[in-house]
């Protein structure tokens, strides 16, 4: 143990260069520990701007910060610290092209300080590629957890599978909604879509699932034709009438017409169509709607409390209100736009954050739910529901960052072997707060960190999928792809044996760019081989069609090909469970050795290959994985001081 | 509206009147270091109501490494005054005011003052004026929190004599009752046939419903068996699973998934028990000025020893289910309306005390029985013990090895910690180390003379690192100080009882009751 060491800042190298993604909470309190913990190097990238309810935790922020970019605020503000640090600010999306792999590996080390699942998986990846350890971290609550990602020693990002976020099936939400998330859902990702969102050509949304078996396809073809027709409206209409004009159709023809289909409602009460004249009526009578509907409600006043639940009337002064305010926005939107001779098609995306998105889809869902018998919620709790909110608070974050950088000060002096995962605990019937646990090495069945990343250089308007798999002939028996590849990019088939209708298409043409990922894999999945990913980095000056970079790379399984084919046999006849990697014959097992020799020239010659387990054993959690200290449910962490 | 939007993410945690408790509070903060104002900030951000600062030196060019609410040009003017402004530009609804005195003698020079707090929090307080300050908060029942840093190590001690919760939030489960329903959630299980014929109403069924059926129809094949063992829920678990008509019957699904889990025994459990046995509950009427929470919690016990099965109020929540709308609605209101029955006992109870204790009705506010009752089950007090106390134990280890961080809290122990005139020689650090064996029992503290390198070594270090703030030490130990002065002001969760040893090397923490 260092006990002599007086101060961080005489341990990490002045040279050491790292990268923060994300500004947020976690990021502000990171920067500041960073600087004054004696790194001087700091670049952080955020896309955000700041917001209001950003304050009650994000430090570097303050109230005439509102709306400026997260990023260069929080460089502004953590700079004046330590004038000899550079902090240098990226007001961008980390996914943008300009980041891509030769950009990562200038760094020696990235924290990632986000909060959403597709950033940290992209960060993640880019990490595993570049081989840059990466410091991780989350916070729910009083929850929080800090680990470090190393490819080839341990677990990365995607080695715990991630809960997917529920969907809904199609009609549940368009015509059988049976609890109040299901007028949320309508209401946010149907309805606000519809009017307010840019007019794409498709209109998936992450929370309806596309439609399937059980869904019934005259209902589906039903309501594609609802759709168009609100659509319809929304362009006939202005902003004072659209209100009314979209409320008719929704809560009123849209029902009678779903009342129309007898065997829908055979075991459900039916819905109840609301009529506009009416609500109106009963609306002036309790004064909620005034000589001017579109005055926008008391909201200071308790009867329209963020936790109050509005009554019908209210609701409906509120739908008609902020559908006007909407409208209006989008109008300014697309004039804007007009004027600056941009494309016209423009529209307003929900943010749980601002007041209009809000009061329209709590006033929405509630009338919906008005119609289908169905509890109102309160703008309070329709906010947490639509926005999935997790609970954030400004001590989480503070200990988190303080975590990350003792993880990043190990990894910055040339201690990966001191780094550890930790989690934060709320107490509840144990006083303790903290776990810690040792890394955990790769998981064997991860599909992320346990294929071969290699950076392939290519000029994307001439080089067609044929000539890449000309590249990878020499390379494909010694990576265990055998004769028939299949080509993936994002999930999307580009080529397989029975579908070669792109081969001779340029990759630019089948939506290959700049920075991707491009998946190899064998038409057959073989338990021993994952598919290899390539890196597409595209350039017009390209001479070769495909340039694979460092092709020793690809080379170098041929080497192990026999004694790979022997042990094989071997570990099929015993099959014993223990066995979770098989070493080369020629060179023992290294235990924490990684699988993806790492590109972009830091490449790591000797580079050993770990095979994957045959899938039988996959089901084996490996020995050597376990964590030394499993948080038990005793009081073992509290050593018992006696009278 | 702008309230509510800035402490939204805030909110949906510790709830409005958590956030009303924090606004109502006063935290003092005795001496401005880094991790004193890094718990500030930490409070200053979700709109604590105000806090005060006493602090006597001017802001020193070390400051600048390791505060970050001083800046360069900020060195020689007050730190007291500069720490508070730059906190006050953080949240302009927090009150902030700056005291520039000794923070080691404030206690005794200003006892009035600091106890016009709620809290106070000493960092890097030496020894001979922590006991001063402990005794006077202990004596006035006001929490204090003493965190003190050196090197890369922190030392976090929390001194409340009795702190007491309803929100505890360690019994999530939902009260449900299926072992003893009460009367109207009786009749409304009997008002369904279990064996219908129609299929869909068979796939209705909501599933406490189906639970009540079996359990009966269990209880009629064993009518001897009162209690039920983890093998009978099982068995019921499968009467479920062989009931079902058709794989797409969620309700029996469901239902058989939570047999196991729903069908324990509802009782009041030993802690809040024990808690219904204190003095302070069982003869509220001899104290002179009883909190509302004895109040509650005597209403609360007055109301299990008048009720048939000796039970707790009922929560009143009941989970989502598979079921139509029309029958979970119908559900929802049966167990909302025994809640409100139980409220209302519970309601009768208190005014009684109140009238009894010749106390004002307004005393206890009704949103404060409510809550009450909806948490009766997690009702908790912690009762601490006082660094005076502490500093009279025997120290002993239950442990064969002495543990590392054991030691690291024997060092943050030494008396002249943070007095730091005289250079450290090796007589300190044998004299501190021999007053420290001094304090524990036999067995460990020869363990320690037979391998005394630990222990000096360590006490060595913190007397040598007692003026050396880490910036991201005070960051972290700032943060679980702030966390833990939170807990103690909304009444959630359960807060650390009651020293934390935090280890800034290897990122460890080791929680002890002392």
């Amino acid at each position: 143990m260092p006990l002599t060491l007086a101060t961080t800042a005489e341990l990490v190298p002045d040279t050491t260069r790292v990268l923060v993604v994300g500004a947020g909470g976690i990021g502000c309190e990171l920067l500041k520990n960073l600087v004054l913990s004696g790194f001087l190097r700091i670049d952080v990238v955020d896309l955000d701007t700041i917001d209001l309810s950003n304050l009650n935790r994000q430090f570097l922020f303050q109230k005439q910060h509102i709306s400026q970019p997260k990023a260069t605020v929080a460089a502004q503000a953590v700079q004046r610290f330590n004038p000899q640090a550079s902090v240098v600010a990226h007001h961008a999306n980390i996914k943008d092209p300009q980041y891509d792999a030769a950009w990562f590996a200038q760094f020696d080390l990235v924290l990632n300080a986000l909060d959403n699942l597709d950033a940290r998986r992209h960060v993640n990846r880019m990490c595993l590629l570049t081989n840059r350890p990466l410091v991780e971290s989350g916070t729910a609550g009083y929850l929080g957890q800090v680990t470090v990602i190393r490819q080839g020693f341990t677990e990365c990002f995607d080695c715990q599978p991630k809960p997917t976020p529920k969907t809904f099936p199609i009609c549940t939400i368009r015509s059988t909604p049976s609890a109040p998330i299901h007028c949320i859902v309508w209401a946010k990702d149907y309805l606000f879509t519809q009017m307010f969102a840019a007019k794409a050509e498709d209109d998936d949304d992450d929370a309806i699932a596309a439609p399937s078996a059980s869904d019934d396809p005259a209902e589906i073809q039903l309501l594609h034709l609802e759709a168009s027709a609100l659509k319809q409206l929304q362009t006939l209409a202005s902003p004072e009438t659209l209100g009314p004009t979209v409320f008719t159709k929704v809560f009123t023809e849209d029902i009678a017409r779903l009342l129309t289909m007898d065997e829908m409602w055979a075991n459900k009460p039916k819905p109840e169509p609301l009529d506009l004249a009416t609500l109106y009526r009963q609306a002036l009578d309790q004064d909620y709607v005034d000589h001017a509907v579109l005055e926008p409600p008391a909201f200071h006043t308790p009867a329209w409390s963020d936790q109050q639940v509005w009554s019908v009337a209210q609701n409906l002064h509120a739908f008609l209100y902020s559908t006007s305010i909407l409208a209006r926005r989008c109008h300014a939107l697309t004039q804007a736009n007009t004027e600056a001779d941009l494309a016209p098609t423009v529209g307003l995306t929900f943010d749980k954050d601002d007041d209009d998105c809000l009061t329209f889809v709590t006033a929405a869902a509630n009338l919906r739910a008005q119609v289908f018998h169905i509890d109102a919620k309160s703008r309070f709790d329709v906010k947490a529901m639509a926005g999935n909110i997790i609970p954030a608070i400004a001590t989480t974050n503070a200990i988190v960052a303080g975590l990350m950088v003792i993880q990043a000060t190990h990894l910055a002096t040339g201690h990966p072997d001191r780094c550890q995962t930790t989690y934060l605990a709320k107490g509840t019937n144990r006083p303790r707060l903290f776990y810690n646990e040792q890394l955990a090495t790769p998981s064997t069945q991860c599909v992320v960190c346990q294929r071969r990343y290699v950076t392939m250089h290519t000029n994307l308007e001439c080089a067609t999928l044929r000539d890449l798999l000309t590249a990878l002939k020499p390379y494909r028996h010694a990576l265990g792809l055998g004769d028939d590849l299949v080509i993936e990019e994002g999930g999307r088939l580009l080529y397989d044996p029975d579908f070669d209708d792109n081969l001779d298409r340029p990759l630019a043409n089948v939506g290959i760019c700049q920075h991707t990922f491009v998946t190899v894999a064998a038409e057959e999945p073989d338990p021993w081989h994952w598919p290899l990913s390539l890196y597409i980095i595209g350039s017009t000056d390209q001479p070769m069609p495909v340039a694979i970079k460092e092709p020793e790379q690809l080379a170098m399984p041929l080497h192990v090909k026999q004694p790979l084919e022997s042990q094989k046999r071997k570990a099929e006849d015993q099959l014993s469970p223990d066995t979770t990697k098989i070493a080369r014959a020629d060179q023992p097992l290294v235990p924490t050795n990684g699988i993806s020799s790492a590109m972009a020239g830091t490449a790591d010659d000797s580079g050993p290959h770990t095979l994957t387990k045959p899938l039988e054993n996959l089901m084996t959690q490996p020995a050597d994985s376990h964590p030394v200290e499993i948080p038990s449910d005793n009081d073992d962490d509290t050593v018992t001081i006696l009278d | 509206m702008d309230k509510t939007q800035r402490y939204d993410r805030q909110l949906r945690l510790w709830k409005a009147h958590g956030q009303a408790r924090l606004e109502a509070a006063r935290v003092c903060l005795l001496q401005a270091t880094a991790v004193g104002s890094e718990v500030l900030k930490n409070l200053v951000l979700p709109g604590v109501g105000g806090f005060t600062i006493v602090d006597d030196q001017a802001v020193a060019p070390s400051d600048l490494g390791q505060n970050f609410f001083v800046t360069t040009q900020e060195v020689g003017q007050l730190r007291a005054r500069v720490v508070t402004r730059h906190l006050k530009e953080l949240n302009e609804d927090v009150q902030g005011q700056a005291v520039v005195e000794d923070p080691f003698t404030f206690a005794q020079t200003n006892a009035e003052a600091l106890l016009a707090h709620s809290i106070v929090v000493a960092t890097n307080f030496p020894c001979a004026h922590l006991l001063p300050l402990a005794a006077l908060c202990w004596e006035h029942r006001i929490a204090l929190v003493v965190a003190n840093t050196a090197g890369f190590m922190g030392y976090i001690r929390v001194q409340v004599p009795e702190h007491t919760m309803f929100e505890t939030h360690s019994n999530q489960s939902h009260d449900l009752r299926l072992d003893c329903p009460f009367p109207a959630l009786h009749t409304f299980a009997d008002s369904f046939n279990v064996d219908c014929q129609d299929s869909m109403a068979h796939g209705n069924i909501p599933s406490i419903v189906l639970l009540l059926h079996f359990l009966k129809r269990w209880r009629d094949k064993h009518p001897t068996q009162t209690a039920l063992t983890y093998k009978d829920k099982k068995e019921i678990k499968s009467m479920i699973e062989q009931a079902v008509r058709n794989p797409n019957e969620e309700n029996f699904e469901e239902a058989a998934q939570n047999a196991v889990q729903t069908l324990h025994k509802t009782e009041t459990p030993d802690q809040v028990k024990r808690v219904f046995e204190h003095r302070s509950c069982k003869n509220l009427h001899a104290s002179l000025n009883p909190a509302p929470f004895w109040i509650l919690t005597r209403a609360l016990a007055d109301f299990v020893q008048e009720d048939p099965n000796g039970l707790l109020p009922l929560a009143g929540s009941i989970p989502d289910m598979k079921t139509d709308t029309q029958t979970f609605v119908q559900l929802q209101a049966l167990y909302f309306e025994k809640a409100e029955e139980d409220v209302c006992k519970v309601r009768h109870h208190v005014s009684r005390l109140l009238t009894e204790l010749d106390l004002p009705p307004n005393t206890v506010p009704d949103d404060d029985i409510r809550l009450a009752c909806k948490n009766a089950v997690n009702l908790r007090v912690q009762w601490g013990t006082s660094i005076a106390s502490e500093r009279n134990k025997t120290l002993a280890t239950d442990d064969l090895a002495v543990e590392d961080n054991f030691l690291w809290y024997l060092a943050f122990q030494t008396h002249t910690l943070y007095t730091g005139r005289d250079p450290v020689t090796s007589e300190t650090v044998e004299h501190e180390v021999e007053q420290l064996l001094g304090k524990l029992d036999n067995s460990t503290s020869q363990q320690l003379r037979a391998h005394p390198e630990p222990l000096s070594s360590r006490v060595h270090y913190t007397l040598n690192h007692g003026d050396t703030e880490l910036h991201n030490l005070a960051a972290w130990v700032g943060g679980v100080v702030a966390q833990e002065v939170v807990k103690l002001i909304t009444h959630q969760y359960v807060p650390l009882a009651n020293t934390l040893v935090v280890n800034g090397v290897d990122s460890t923490t080791q929680s002890f009751s002392l």
